[in-house]
């Protein structure tokens, strides 16, 4: 996985899969790899489009697809309960770095819902009833995402969610002193302090929950 | 409270209010230096000195009275005026002198034609908005933060300061001018004409000018006070009249030949196809190859590397004008990272050897005594590259063709002017098997706005080809990030 060869790696996870391997088998083995990716690329040695690459292969081996928007990019735990709920923001299309991201959270075994693009506030509302998901990450890169994410917290707001969960912005679209003023709880310029946030909020809520 | 801000090299004081932006200041004052991120804090480039520190002007807030010293003017940029050469039968929609614009969003040139359609002055500058920022994003975010007016009124401000230049050249009169013709990217229109691009922000990003029209040209700018304003429609929110008038002026679009016409600016945009058929796309590629986010980027202004040659086992680098160099420009770049490629000193993975010079903990390859090229300028060149290179790739297979069809390329734009071929085929900006069909066209855009300024037909056939040329939105599409990824590599 590590090495992003494709064609091996499929012909790879057939075979196991015919000798009997199990899907969370499977995932445990290619997130080994993932993990890998993640740290050459945080050495400089890989760049996004290694990243890019690995969120493909990692779905391609593993079949998945988005099937209406939403994609579970999870190890099963629970149907009904979530980490973290990902889209990029109503107004805007651009997938790349919201997957990305999603990949290596994904490979810091923390379990996402992937609202996908175009995600308007209230299925961000509707996501966070659904999937009890104790951290929301808006992505945007267009110009418009600030206000996009802006309108997305107070409809989390006034829907009476707000003190359930911690919002992570992030995307070319914003900036932090815009994230501030959106009203979120974070705001991640890069990929790498992005991760190591979602992980220190989750151990938080973990501690707090006893 | 009011503080006194004085401007000790250009020995004028101007007000402020407590709390004020610097930046803000001085872009009302029109005396802001450059700031590509467009006051962001992240591109550093708007640095003057405050009381004797050097701070960034967008992170500088006003407090007190302060001194402050600008930078030097960094050089007039050398603005690309050539253009492509195609003639038409003159039969202008008013007679009297002709005008003819092009609104890039870092240049503005400008064309005067007498009635016979002859050329008899050019002039280019900088755009007036780059304190706004480098890249239609930032100005656009701009627009819609309530600046809207101070924009428009800067580019018009440009195109009158064009308007004089080029009649003083010519010893004409501004009020015998019968026709102004304009083209430009899409941001570019609708703020020259005053229309809040808001359509820009967010999707389907949709044309507001999707007609071509006519209107009395001193509505926009009263010294045009007897001429008629021709506007060139827009293809998309991101493909623009600009590109049209591309299309117009190389004639693709009744050659049978295949041709791939890039025209990279700002932001790049192609069109692929041929008399039958095309298509075009637009890539957020440009401003990295502009000097933006690149460590010692610049334009291609006296002072700056704009090639790289490899002669005996080292770099050598020829800069503008002659003087020590200052910076980089994107052609510069481009040669020297093809022969980093040659030299094995970057691997696929763009990553600079483990053997290269350290400067900051990062990465670099010295080009001079003063200047370098850092692993995170490869980086950025890598995502323009990626991305081109993938648009290239989609249009292709929308048409159903392999890219080895393409009979030709054209690179419009200043910066098609000078780039090496090789150099670019090496890095895979456009792909290899390409080597060979490239041809530079000059500022093809420019040309275009000249047809329609000539002759009422040519302006007349921007409508058709609006319609025919079919938009391919690359985000959209689910190849895109594969063939993103793939192309970033070398």
């Amino acid at each position: 996985m590590s090495n992003l060869d494709e064609a091996k790696l499929l012909t790879l996870a057939e075979e196991l899969r015919r000798e009997g391997c199990s899907r969370l088998e499977l995932v445990d083995m290619l997130l080994v790899g993932m993990r890998l990716i993640g740290l050459r690329y945080e050495s400089g040695e890989y760049f996004i489009a290694d990243l890019i690459m690995s969120g493909i292969i990692f779905r391609s081996v593993l079949g998945l697809t988005e099937a209406e928007g939403i994609s579970v990019l999870s190890k099963g735990r629970s149907a009904l309960h979530t980490d973290i709920l990902i889209g990029t923001v109503e107004g805007d299309i651009h997938d790349i770095g919201k997957d990305i991201f999603s990949s290596m959270l994904l490979a810091n075994e923390m379990d996402i819902i992937d609202l996908g693009v175009d995600v308007s506030p209230e299925k961000f509302v509707e996501g966070i009833k659904k999937y009890h998901a104790s951290i929301v990450v808006m992505e945007g890169t267009m110009v418009f995402a600030a206000e996009s994410m802006r309108r997305s917290i107070q409809a989390i707001e006034r829907a009476g969610l707000r003190g359930q969960v911690r919002i992570l912005l992030g995307g070319s679209g914003i900036y932090q002193e815009a994230a501030h003023q959106a009203g979120a709880d974070g705001y991640s310029s890069d990929f790498v302090s992005g991760v190591a946030l979602c992980k220190r909020w989750l151990e938080q809520a973990g501690d707090a929950n006893g | 409270m009011v503080h006194r801000i004085w401007i000790k090299n250009l020995g004028l004081a101007v007000q402020a209010a407590d709390g004020a932006n610097l930046l803000d200041i001085l872009r009302h004052e029109g005396l802001a230096p450059e700031a590509p991120c467009g006051g962001r804090g992240s591109c550093k480039k708007c640095a003057v000195a405050v009381d004797g520190i050097e701070q960034l002007a967008c992170r500088t807030t006003v407090k007190g009275d302060m001194t402050v010293v600008l930078p030097e003017k960094s050089g007039r940029a050398s603005v690309l005026v050539s253009g492509c050469g195609v003639s038409s039968e003159m039969d202008p929609i008013c007679p009297g002198y002709l005008l003819a614009f092009d609104i890039g969003t870092t240049t503005i040139v400008c064309y005067l034609l007498d009635e016979n359609g002859t050329e008899l002055a050019a002039a280019g500058m900088l755009n007036p908005q780059a304190p706004f920022g480098a890249d239609v994003i930032s100005r656009i975010q701009h627009a819609l933060s309530g600046t809207m007016e101070r924009l428009t009124s800067c580019i018009r401000g440009g195109l009158e300061e064009l308007t004089i230049q080029v009649c003083r050249k010519a010893g004409i009169p501004a009020d015998q001018i019968g026709v102004v013709s304009v083209v430009g990217n899409p941001c570019m229109q609708q703020l020259f004409l005053g229309i809040l691009p808001q359509n820009l922000a967010s999707v389907p990003f949709a044309p507001v000018i999707t007609m071509s029209s006519v209107c009395p040209a001193k509505d926009v700018l009263p010294l045009w006070e007897n001429a008629l304003l021709l506007t060139v429609p827009d293809i998309s929110g991101y493909v623009g009249a600009d590109t049209v008038g591309c299309v117009l002026a190389t004639r693709m679009y009744e050659d049978e030949r295949l041709t791939l016409m890039v025209d990279i600016g700002t932001n790049g945009e192609m069109v692929l196809g041929n008399r039958d058929r095309m298509v075009a796309c637009s890539t957020a590629a440009g401003p990295a190859l502009e000097g933006a986010g690149i460590k010692f980027g610049m334009h291609g202004a006296p002072g700056a590397i704009d090639h790289v040659r490899l002669s005996g086992g080292a770099l050598h680098v020829s800069v503008i004008g002659d003087e020590p160099a200052k910076g980089i420009c994107g052609s510069g770049l481009i040669d020297a990272i093809a022969h980093l490629l040659e030299l094995g000193l970057v691997d696929m993975r763009g990553r600079l050897a483990a053997s290269s010079d350290h400067i900051d903990g990062e990465r670099v390859v010295r080009l001079t005594d003063t200047i370098y090229i850092t692993q995170n300028d490869i980086r950025e060149v890598q995502m323009a590259k990626g991305a081109i290179a993938a648009g290239i790739t989609l249009m292709a297979n929308q048409l159903g063709t392999p890219v080895s069809e393409i009979d030709r390329v054209l690179l419009a734009g200043a910066f098609g002017s000078f780039l090496q071929p090789e150099s670019v085929c090496r890095i895979g900006l456009l792909p290899p098997v390409l080597l060979g069909k490239i041809q530079a066209v000059g500022n093809a855009a420019g040309s275009g706005a000249k047809l329609a300024a000539c002759n009422r037909r040519e302006f007349a056939r921007t409508d058709e080809l609006v319609k025919k040329i079919q938009f391919l939105e690359l985000a959209s599409l689910p190849d895109f990030r594969h063939k993103f990824a793939m192309n970033m590599r070398f």
